[in-house]
Formats: structure tokens, sequence, C-alpha cells
């Protein structure tokens, strides 16, 4: 049986990898597998309804786009003609909240998949050969999550995604730990060690050609007692220091990744981990510093790292969690001190925390206001989410001390995101005024200014000066009404004959930005600058 | 928890359970009998279905075979008497040899066809004409038997035992009671044949068991007969389906007709109130199995899609067919129409093949299983193209009714400058009212809702109007009605005129009251 028409579904939201498992969907039902006919789509492309689609699947991954993959969700059972025994929804949102999905009455009959698609197909996909469904008879093929990813359906779509010239891979799956506010638990269970690397990079190459770059999605790859297998793994394939691809007359510089971090806690009980790791082309270096409290660990795992010349190096920071603004401020400010005394680059990136099982983004962590973490996001979607170490750009962005930054978070919201304009040029005057006004503001003053712009939408902030409890506050307030769009539109007009500033030190590579800053939620107005100034990064990029 | 609560758990426990099969025999009650021939069978016309399915099986039989020969005509006859009210369909199929024909029609469920190539399978059609009249009789003959075997249901004493609260027996007392059977030698019937006749027939609403052209309207519509010699797109059809299947078409005739009954189709397509329209274009539809092969092939005969074909339609729907028969009517699929009102603009069959999409037992729709679904899904895009092409002509009209509109609108704004008595400002008035006329013509023509043919179509008529507006404005100064009044008279005159269009809502009822003023003026 085959030519059976088979539709992949990615929601319509930017992600930075190709979506592995439909890859690996496309790879059962594709030329090598079933010789079906299958139809990669990304968001909704109503093209395909002009095709009877015997199997529809639909991945997600972030909770928090829950809105977006329902209208996915939903495009899907359009499509299957309202038959909902066709569709099947897997990824990580779908496991993560399982339950919400199965309990929406109008996706009655679809099939969630929770976690990996790692049995026969015919059990992965809860296939009922009592309803002769199609391939409910497939118990014995080699599991979906097993196969290579099919790389050639990523040819059909114009999105590209920032990281695609690679292999993606796991040497292990789980985590040995349970943090609270990671969905790893539920989604892969505990830690395990997953098949041959080499064998699907050698099948990879087979199909589809060499590709760059070795990205090892491991969830703590340290804990592996494999490691050292593993890494001598890697290095057989090729991916040593300074290795490159020749592709025809060009060469380019390969690199390993272990794009989900690696664990300061294990890496900082021996020298071993660093001195393996250096035996590879790992860049960047990737550890996670989730709290101050792990600052003995993390420091101790840089400076082992430093020792094997591993001066690349990124961490993941978890905020809006049991965290404080000063307990961000302390990390990034180490990391500062590291670049400094090490010489050796740092960059990190700030990840806002948001429970699992959530649906959007709208949770406050208990140390963190609603004003904090919006100031947060702007400095952010300046920087396009990154911290850099240098500490001439940090000092400009997030400040030179704790006070400065938790004044620039409590910032009218239009002097942030307009920063050069009211700091430097035609808004100065104003921002000066501001910052007369704001010097007068007492610790409690300050208080009570956060709380109150933590309790409205910032349409209203114009009518808070109303009813502010004195005199100072009242003068403050004045300037945090919304900017009006002709005004905003006119700083932007004259912005662009001005050079500006950059808030971040140029040369970190798209493909190691990383894959969800949360910079995407904020209003409308927010957005224009900003596709403005990724447009200007990207005409620097070819230039 | 309430007391009146009952606890349902998501899951039972499984406790130790002692299984045992049931050792007596079944039992199968008389009702069951009134299942099969009364509520089964809910249109009376649907009997016409069962005995000609029986017919037209018998016949595949015979040509399988060798019985029909490539040139005998396969053939049914249908008898309605109303005077002595009978009904008689005979075919001249196998027939059945005696012993066949008790053990086959004395048998309830449990048909040989099933497995075969037959379109019933159930065996329980025959009884349809149990509830409709008061003796329902059974002949056939084979060739080389003398006699006729004959079968009767007695269907007045069978509905008298079935509402006898106190007759205790069972299905097989009933068919004893109320049925008996025999063999005649007789030399009124053919040699081989197999023949229905429904004796008394009950007087049912309109009394359309009796009705000849409602049994040929209906049997049109139903049965395996063939398209009209006429409708030219009917040997296209059978082309079509060739590679699929044979359409294997019997020849129905209705009291001694010189024609058969043919397919309702036609090359004119009625849309009621004096509208009609005509087939462009036929469209394969091609169905493929779940697990390869083919589940269905069809057709779709496209038109012009002005409208809805009326309720009453014969060919009106997204229709299907199993054995060359119709299952339900033409509502079947109307579902799989984002807008249903959009099945009633189309004339489509679809032909299943696979067997194991399979009628129900009212031959209304067909069970419900993963093959009918993938029927479903496969045909939807099928009638997306057709609500399509409903949308983009409607749209299409409706610009074109713009468009002609505005060209009414043009000519009668010209006839009124060609008039002449207008002064200088109400001529440029209308000069460009005009010009923002055929501007909007333009962007209509623009529109991408139109054909390539139909958009050269209206620029050149857009062109040939923008010629004729320079040449009127050229002559108008050397064609004023007016010219010969005094300048001062002239102007007053003029005035008054464009006063009349101004004031008026209608400027062709004004135009013709300046007719005659000019009329009068120019005397």
């Amino acid at each position: 049986m085959a030519n059976k028409n088979i539709l992949l579904i990615e929601p319509g939201y930017k992600n930075k990898y190709p979506p592995l498992g439909l890859m690996k969907l496309a790879q059962y039902h594709g030329p090598n597998g079933k010789q079906d006919n299958v139809r990669f789509i990304k968001g909704e492309d109503r093209d395909v309804l002009k095709t009877a689609w015997d199997r529809i699947y639909v991945t997600t991954l972030f909770s928090f786009e829950f809105s977006r993959i329902a209208q996915s969700i939903d495009f899907a059972l359009e499509v299957s003609n309202h038959q909902p025994d066709k569709v099947f929804v897997g990824g990580i949102a779908a496991s993560l909240m399982n339950e919400r999905f199965v309990d929406e009455p109008r996706w009655r009959g679809i099939r969630f998949i929770k976690g990996l698609l790692a049995d026969a197909p015919a059990k992965s996909l809860q296939l009922d050969d009592f309803s002769e469904e199609l391939y409910s008879d497939d118990l014995s093929s080699t599991p979906i999550e097993d196969l290579a990813p099919d790389y050639s359906i990523l040819d059909q779509i114009s999105y590209q995604y920032p990281v695609r010239d690679a292999y993606f891979a796991y040497a292990s799956r789980g985590c040995i730990r349970s943090c609270h506010f990671c969905g790893v638990p539920k989604l892969e269970g505990s830690q395990r060690d997953t098949d041959s690397i080499a064998a699907i990079v050698r099948k990879i190459d087979e199909l589809y050609g060499p590709k760059k770059d070795l990205i090892l999605m491991d969830n703590n790859i340290v804990a592996s007692p494999r490691f050292k297998e593993i890494i001598a793994e890697i290095r057989d394939l090729g991916f040593t220091p300074g290795a490159k691809l020749h592709r025809g007359r060009s060469s380019v510089q390969r690199r390993v990744d272990f794009n989900q971090g690696v664990d300061a806690r294990i890496l900082c009980k021996s020298s071993m981990y660093l001195r393996e790791l250096s035996t590879i082309c790992l860049k960047p270096l990737r550890i996670a510093f989730d709290h101050w409290g792990l600052k003995g660990p993390y420091e101790q795992a840089v400076r082992y790292a430093h020792d094997f010349q591993l001066t690349e190096l990124s961490n993941y920071m978890l905020y809006n969690f049991h965290d404080s603004p000063a307990d961000l401020y302390a990390r990034m400010r180490l990391n500062v001190s590291l670049n400094e005394e090490l010489k050796i680059r740092i960059w990190s990136f700030p990840m806002r925390y948001q429970p699992t099982d959530l649906p959007d983004r709208s949770h406050i962590g208990e140390k963190w206001t609603r004003y904090q973490l919006r100031s947060l996001q702007i400095i952010l979607q300046a920087t396009h989410g990154v911290v850099s170490g240098n500490p001439t750009f940090f000092k400009r962005a997030f400040g030179d001390t704790l006070s400065e930054f938790e004044d620039i978070l409590l910032r009218p919201h239009h002097y942030i995101f307009n920063r050069d304009w009211y700091e430097l040029y035609g808004g100065r005057t104003e921002f000066e005024e501001y910052k007369r006004k704001f010097s007068r503001l007492c610790v409690a003053d300050k208080k009570e200014l956060l709380s109150v712009l933590s309790s409205c939408d910032p349409r209203n902030f114009g009518e808070l000066k109303n009813s502010a409890p004195n005199v100072r506050l009242r003068s403050v307030l004045h300037h945090y009404g919304q900017l009006p769009k002709e005004d905003e539109a006119m700083i932007w007009e004259q912005q662009r004959a001005i050079q500006f500033s950059q808030l971040n030190e140029p040369g970190l590579a798209e493909d190691e930005f990383v894959e969800d800053a949360g910079l995407e939620d904020y209003s409308a107005p927010m957005v224009a600058p900003l596709l403005k100034t990724s447009r200007r990064r990207k005409e620097r990029a070819t230039a | 928890m309430s007391a009146n609560k009952l606890l349902i758990l998501d899951k039972q426990p499984t406790l130790p359970i002692e299984w045992e099969s049931h050792a007596g025999p079944a039992v199968i009650g008389k009702d069951i009998l009134e299942l099969f021939s009364g509520s089964m069978y809910i249109d009376p016309m649907s009997i016409f279905r069962e005995y000609i399915q029986n017919a037209a099986d018998s016949i595949d039989e015979a040509c399988r075979n060798g019985m029909l020969g490539p040139k005998d005509r396969s053939r049914v006859e249908i008898k309605l008497t109303p005077l002595t009210r009978t009904v008689t369909i005979r075919d001249n199929g196998t027939g059945l040899p005696h012993n066949e024909f008790v053990e086959r029609l004395i048998a309830i469920g449990g048909s040989k066809k099933k497995g075969t190539e037959a379109r019933g399978f159930r065996g329980i059609g025959r009884l349809a004409g149990l509830g409709y009249c008061q003796e329902l009789i059974f002949r056939s003959r084979v060739k080389g038997s003398s006699r006729v075997s004959e079968l009767r249901w007695d269907c007045r004493q069978l509905r008298a035992l079935l509402r006898d609260a106190t007759f205790q027996g069972d299905l097989a007392a009933i068919i004893n009671q109320t049925s008996k059977i025999g063999r005649v030698k007789s030399d009124n019937f053919p040699e081989r044949f197999f023949e229905v006749e429904l004796c008394g027939v009950v007087r049912h609403g309109n009394d359309q068991l009796l009705n000849s052209n409602a049994v040929e309207a209906y049997l049109a519509e139903v049965a395996p007969v063939p398209f009209a010699p006429e409708f030219r797109f009917g040997s296209m059809i059978v082309d079509l389906l060739r590679t699929h299947l044979l359409l294997n078409d019997i020849e129905i005739y209705i009291n001694d007709s010189e024609h058969p009954v043919y397919r309702p189709h036609r090359n004119n397509l009625p849309l009621g109130e004096s509208k009609s329209d005509s087939f462009t274009e036929l469209q394969p539809i091609h169905i493929p199995a779940v697990d390869g092969g083919v589940a269905a092939a069809g057709w779709i005969l496209h038109h012009g899609y002005i409208g809805s074909l009326p309720q009453s339609a014969p060919i009106r729907g997204l229709r299907t067919r199993s054995g060359n028969m119709q299952i339900g009517a033409g509502d079947i699929l109307q579902g799989l129409y984002s807008e249903p009102r959009f099945n009633g603009w189309t004339v489509a069959e679809v032909h299943v093949l696979d067997k194991r999409l399979v009628p129900n037992g009212r031959r209304d729709h067909f069970e419900q299983n993963v093959h009918l679904r993938n029927l479903e899904n496969y045909l939807s895009p099928y009638a997306r193209e057709i609500s399509s092409r409903c949308r983009t002509n409607s749209a299409k009209r409706k610009l074109m009714r713009d468009f002609n509109r505005n060209r009414g609108l043009i000519d009668e704004l010209i006839e009124i400058l060609e008039q002449g008595g207008l002064n200088r400002s109400d001529r440029a008035g209308i000069a460009n009212k005009i010009q923002q006329t055929l501007d909007l013509m333009e962007r209509i023509t623009n529109r991408n809702t139109l054909d390539n043919q139909t958009k050269l179509e209206l620029t050149s008529t857009l062109v040939s109007l923008r010629n004729s507006l320079t040449e009127i404005i050229d002559t108008l100064p050397t064609n004023n009605p007016l010219a010969h009044f005094p300048a001062g008279k002239r102007r007053a005159y003029e005035k008054i005129i464009g006063l009349i269009y101004e004031c008026s809502s209608n400027q062709m009822v004004a135009k013709t009251l300046v007719d005659k003023v000019i009329a009068k003026l120019t005397e």
C-alpha cells in the first residue's frame, strides 16, 4: 500500500529548529518508507484543501503558543473534512498539556500523542486495526523516533529555519534531574542512552548528503555513563577542533552544539568533562545558570572551560522563577567579570520562565512584577535576546550597578524602546527632566510606582497620575503615558538618519541564538522597529 | 456524594467472572418478519428497487453463464394494472429451478449471493412487497422445465397473525402458515423467467405504485438503466467508467411502452422558472481505496452554475451508486459541502467499487466504516471545487450585471447628450459622470474573478464606448436643437432643461419629457 496522501503541519510560529518529529514521520511515510505522498506546510496553507489527505500530523512546540497551535489543529480538522480520526497531534506542547488538548470538545476524536513515538508505529500512533486504520498492522517496523529525519520536506516551505544545515541527534534522552521549571521529566522521563549517533549521521549522509554541524539535543549529556564514549564517537565522526566541511571549492567550519546546555553541577566535579569536551569542535559551550545558588559550580565549570581553551561560552539564565531581578543581575554581572578576568566571551540568554502547562506567557514570578518583565523584554528585544559579556555593551544595556538595572526596569517603556533618541538625541531634554523627577523618589515611592505600573494595562498609564498619592509620583507618572502613534512614527522617521549605538556587540551567529527568548508577545507598536533592526542585522551579515 | 448519584468509574475494576455459553436455541420471534417487510421499506416505491435489483442480479448471472448472449436483450417487463390493482415484474434472467426456488424464497436472510458480484446479499429484499399488497406471488421457470414454480404469501393472514397477540408461533411457524408453494403446467409463461406479482396493491398515499409515470421516474433515477440516446454525454460517461466497471444496463419496459426507461439526464438542464442551462464539461472522479486499488469512480457534469437545480430534479446532487443502482438520494453526500446548498447545484455520480463500501439494509446510505470515511474524504475536494465554481460564477455574474448596468447608464447619458438642449456646464457634468462610470467599468474588467476571454470582451466594449463618447462630444456644438433661438432665450431654455434633469429621479422619464418640450419649442 503506497501513495497515500500524508500532510504534515507545523503551526505558523517562529522557531529555530526544523520540526524533527515531522521530519521523522516524513521518513516513515516517504520514498524510503511507505512511499506515500508527503506534503509539509508551515501555518495554514489553504492550497492543501484541494487534496484529500489520508492522514494529517500536527506538531506542537511551546505550550504558550497554544492559540496558534489551536489554529493549526482547527485547520487540520477542516482539511481532514472533519474526520478527526485522521488527525494526529504530537510534540512538546501536546505532551506537556495533553489533558488540555484532549479535554477540548471540538477536537474530540483527534489523537494527541504524549511523549515520543518510541514504540512500533501502529502502537505509538494508537492505530486501531479493528477500525481498519491505515498502517494499523505495522507492529514491527522501526519506531518512528529512531528514523533519520527527512530533510527534503524542508524544501517544500519558504520558511527558513535559522539552524538547518546540521545533523540533529540525541545520544541520550531524559534527564537525571527533575527541576520543577523543566518539561523534560514529563516529556522524556528518566535518563537513558540512545542508539549510536554515528548510525544516524551515516544515514543522513547517505540520504541527504553531509551536514555542516552536529546538534545534539541531549538534556544532560554529562550525566550519561557513556559520556566519554559519546565524545569519542563525535571525534570519530570528524567533529574535532578546527574541522571543516568541504563542499566543492568552499569549506565551512563545523561545530558541535549541545543545544540544551550542559550541567554545571556535574562539570564542576572533575576537569575530565571539559577536557573531553575540548577535544571536539564544540561551539558554543552552553552551560545553564538557572539561579545564583549555582554560582560555585557554574564559576568552576567556566574556569575549567578556560583551562581547556574553550573560550566561546553561552549560557541559559532562567528568570521569573524563584529568582529576583537582583539575582538575574548578579548572574549577568558575574559573566562580565569572568569575561574580563579570563578574556573569554560568554553570551547569556535570559529565559523567562513559564509553567509548562500554561497556554500563554502570563506567569509572573513571585519576585518579579509585570512592569519589570515587560521592561526586560524590551531591553532584550534590542539585543535579540542576548546579554553580552562585554562590559561596555553590558553596562549600556543593563546598567553598571544593580540600582541602575532596577531604575532601567522602572523607566517608561518608550524611553527604553527608543533609548538612543531619549538618551542622546531629540528626546534628551524630556528624558533629563524625567531623570530629575525620578531622582527625587524615595525607596517607598519607587515601590509604589512599580506597583501601580504593574496593576493596569499600559494603555491606561496616562490616567495613573490622577490617582498618584504624592506630588513626586504624580510628576513622574506624567512621563508614563503611552506615546501617541504619530509621535512614535516621527521618532522612528528621524532616527533613520542617525547611526545608532548598539546595545550588543556584533559577532554572534544566527544559529547560536536561543530557540525562544520570549521577545515577540509584546504589543503591536513594538513590532515594527524590531523587524527593522533585524533587517539591518541581516544586511550587515550579507555586506 | 449525593445518595442519588450513580458512580461510574473511569475504568471498571477487573473482577473474576465465570463465563458460560448460552446452551439453548436462540428464539427468533414472528415480529422480525414485520421488521423486514414493513419497517425496512418505508418508501413504497422501494419495492420496485428491490425487485429490479433481484432481476438485474439474475440477468447478470444469465449473461455470465451464457444464457443471455451478447446480442440478447436483458429485459424486465413491468405491468401495472390499476383495474385489478396488480403489479407484475418479470425478467429474463436465469430463473430458479424448483428445488432452489423453494429453498431460496422461503429462507430469511443468509443470501447465497453474499461474496458474489451480485447487488443483493442479505436475502430479505424480496419481502419488501409483503407490506404493500394482499397477496405476494413469486413465479419462476428454468429452461427445459415444463412447470412453473409458484410461491404465494397471504399478506392479509400474515398481517392478522402479526397483530394477533395470542399467536405464539415463531418466525418459521408464521412463514409456514402464511405461505404455500406449488407447481403449475402452463404455456402462458416464457420458457425461462422470474416474476413477482403483487395482487391487491394497497392504496397508499397518492397511489404511486400503480402510476406508470411515477414508477418510470423512480426507476430512471434508481435502476441500472441506460442513458437516453439523445444525451450527448451518455456515451462519454460510459467510456469514462469502462476502465473501472461495466454499467450492465438492463432494459425496463413499463406497460408495453415502446421505449425502455432511460436515466433522467438530458442535454438541457432545467433550473425552474423558465431558466435552463446546459452541460459544458465532464470531469472524472477517482477515489483510491484505503489499502490500494480503486474504491470508487464517477463523474461530474459541470455547467454554467447559474443556480440550484429544483429540489425535485432527479439528477440534482452528488449521488452514489452501487452495482449501478442508486444508494440514498441526491442529498446523501450533502454534508461534504461547506455550504450544503451547493450540493443542489451539482450533477455528479459516484459508483462505489470497493466491496467494503456496503449499502445498508434500507439502501439509503452505506454502513459506517473506514471505507465510507475514505470515500467522503476523497470526495470532499471535488465538493470544494464545485462550491468554488458556484461562488466564482456567482461573483462573475454579479460583475457582469454591474458592468451591463453601468453600460446601460452610459447609453442613457449618451442619449441625453445626443438630445442636445443642455448648457455647457450640464454637458460637462454628464460627460464627467460618463467618465466616472467608464472608470468603474474598467475596474470591474480588471477583477481577477473574470477569465481572460471575458476580460478581453469587456475591454473591447469599453474601448468602443470611449470612442463613441469622443465622437458625440466632438459633434455636440453642431447638434443643438435650440441653436436657432436668440442667445438669451436659448440660455433660459437650456437652464430649464437642465433643471428638469436635475429634479427628476428617473433620467429616461425626464428625457421623454424634454424630447416633447424640445419638439414643441422647435415646431
